[in-house]
């Protein structure tokens, strides 16, 4: 998969389309993010592909060598053990739409390729509802994330609308990718969809309310308001937070008000979060953060149809909830 | 155009969380965490999330200042050592060498660290060293 | 609905109202807890109605969970291990 993903790039910086391809390098042993602006960079591109410090033992060689590519890639991940992801999707995700919308606010008029996930494009989709970068000035490169992975996040579409498929070798489809001509429609890899609710959400559901309260406030009790969960954030580019703010939220308390201060942002995202999970990665208190934004968009789906990023929702939709008589 | 992550370390405390500064045109804007770190796995607390304000900002001591007739007063570096070196010699002399304090800093190398405590012990011969970071 | 003094304010309020009753709920605080019924100016006398049933409604609930919260001193901080 990656060596696909090379070449696509490589064709855009090397055709002037694009001014730089956003996506993650792996440098000094650390996976993070990285814009290519050239092409011998490229030799540095990873799609996230150790967890953790587990992987470091597999030589750089055997990662780029190729030689597990041509399988599929949920194949090779079952078969290989202790190996897997090495040529596919990782499990270092990192908020790469958040960089593309802060590197975009000071060049607007320039063009940029991303490497995107299912829950990536999610998010593209919304900040394109929402006006923070323009549509035209995105190029996409989708990969599907390992269904390990996508099991762990609980993840109702683990893969972009188009992905770079192994199987696929020959030139012309990757060319018809690009163009954006194609659009697969088969999952890449089985099974794929989640049940709803969540297990997550589903086991805390069949909790008493008291005990279920308990839970919840245990979890909040040990937030230290570092505010990663919104930093991390690919859909938080307000530039005011009110959760920053010395009226709502009083300065030098530890832990913030709770459940108050999560729940005020659980509210904020209603319409933005399109559960992507680097909240609950970034969370050094490991609340369980995604479970309560996945139930406020199962809410959001309940009331208005829609979930955030699964379609195109427009800012208004959420002022278009359904009538419900008196309650 | 020009957008690049450097990887870096957590200059706040002893624990040493890696980090990503976010530099765009020679200005660092922003602060990510490294997954795959093995210390702080993609986390960071609030001082380790905003490193990246205090880079450019203007009240930074730009150079030594020592202290004129009350107010400090913004000196070369050769001065400063050497009237450093001077009271420190000074005091060793007068009151003994136990009468000097280091205090050691954990946004410094671990290399500098290390020779501010030989220096401590060496050249002054004092143990009296403290650190910010021990926890 | 509809004649709100800021135009939609009060469709956007019930939208919140919504999407508020069943997170609440799924923190564990009950969803009869919020309440919001739109009363005009004029109708002085239901909105003490109304207010004195959504009183004895919580008076019938007893006291809010969130008075019991639990004290940050007392969190064993192992069990959750990320």
């Amino acid at each position: 998969m990656i060596e696909h993903v090379k070449t696509i790039a490589k064709q855009l910086l090397e055709s002037g389309q694009i001014t730089g391809f956003l996506s993650l390098k792996k440098e000094h042993g650390q996976i993070g993010p990285h814009l290519f602006q050239s092409v011998d960079q490229l030799d540095y591109l990873c799609l996230g592909d150790t967890t953790g410090t587990e992987n470091r033992e597999s030589s750089t060689e055997e990662r780029y060598s190729g030689t597990v590519e041509s399988k599929p890639e949920i194949e090779t991940n079952r078969a290989s053990g202790k190996q897997e992801n090495q040529s596919g999707a990782g499990k270092s995700r990192y908020p790469l739409n958040k960089i593309l919308v802060r590197i975009s606010r000071n060049y607007p008029s320039d063009c940029f390729g991303i490497l995107v996930r299912g829950c990536d494009e999610r998010g593209l989709k919304r900040l394109f509802a929402l006006n923070q970068l323009d549509p035209d000035k995105v190029v996409r490169v989708g990969i599907a994330c390992p269904q390990d992975l996508a099991d762990e996040c609980e993840c109702l579409e683990p893969w972009p609308d188009k992905w770079v498929n192994d199987t696929e070798k020959t030139d012309g489809s990757e060319k018809e990718k690009i163009d954006g001509t194609e659009k697969s429609d088969k999952a890449p890899h089985e099974p794929v969809r989640q049940k709803l609710p969540c297990e997550s959400v589903a086991r805390l559901e069949s909790l008493e309310a008291r005990d279920r309260f308990d839970w919840w406030m245990e979890h909040f009790a040990r937030c230290i308001k570092c505010y990663g969960c919104r930093d991390i954030c690919p859909m938080c580019f307000c530039k005011e937070c009110s959760l920053q703010d010395d009226n709502l939220v009083r300065t030098g308390e530890i832990p913030p008000e709770y459940p108050v201060f999560h729940l005020a942002r659980a509210v904020h995202m209603a319409e933005r979060c399109i559960d992507c999970g680097l909240c609950s990665e970034a969370c050094p208190a490991a609340i369980p953060l995604r479970t309560l934004y996945k139930k406020a968009g199962d809410i959001m789906s309940n009331e208005s149809g829609v979930r955030p990023g699964y379609s195109d929702l427009t800012p208004s939709d959420i002022g278009n909830l359904p009538q419900t008589g008196e309650y | 155009m020009d957008y690049r992550t450097v990887l870096t370390t957590c200059p706040y405390c002893g624990c040493g969380c890696g980090l990503y500064l976010e530099v765009l045109d020679n200005k660092v804007t922003g602060t990510i965490p490294c997954k795959t770190h093995p210390m702080n796995q993609g986390k960071l607390c609030v001082k380790g999330w905003n490193v990246h304000e205090f880079v450019h900002n203007p009240n930074r001591l730009t150079c030594p200042l020592v202290r004129k007739n009350g107010s400090f007063a913004e000196v070369s570096w050769d001065e400063a050592l050497d009237y450093t070196a001077s009271r420190l010699k000074a005091a060793k002399e007068r009151h003994g060498s136990r009468s000097v304090a280091f205090m050691a800093s954990a946004k410094v190398t671990n290399e500098e660290n290390y020779l501010l405590q030989k220096f401590a012990r060496a050249a002054i011969g004092t143990n009296n060293i403290d650190h910010c970071a021990r926890l | 609905m509809g004649e709100c003094h800021y135009l939609e304010g009060n469709y956007t309020a019930q939208k919140r109202i919504n999407f508020l009753k069943p997170l609440i709920n799924f923190v564990g605080i009950e969803k009869e807890r919020l309440h919001a019924k739109w009363v005009s100016s004029a109708q002085a006398s239901e909105l003490v109605n109304d207010i004195t049933n959504f009183i004895d409604d919580l008076r019938e609930m007893g006291p809010s969970p969130l008075k019991s919260k639990i004290n940050p001193d007392s969190i064993k901080t192992d069990r959750y291990k990320p």
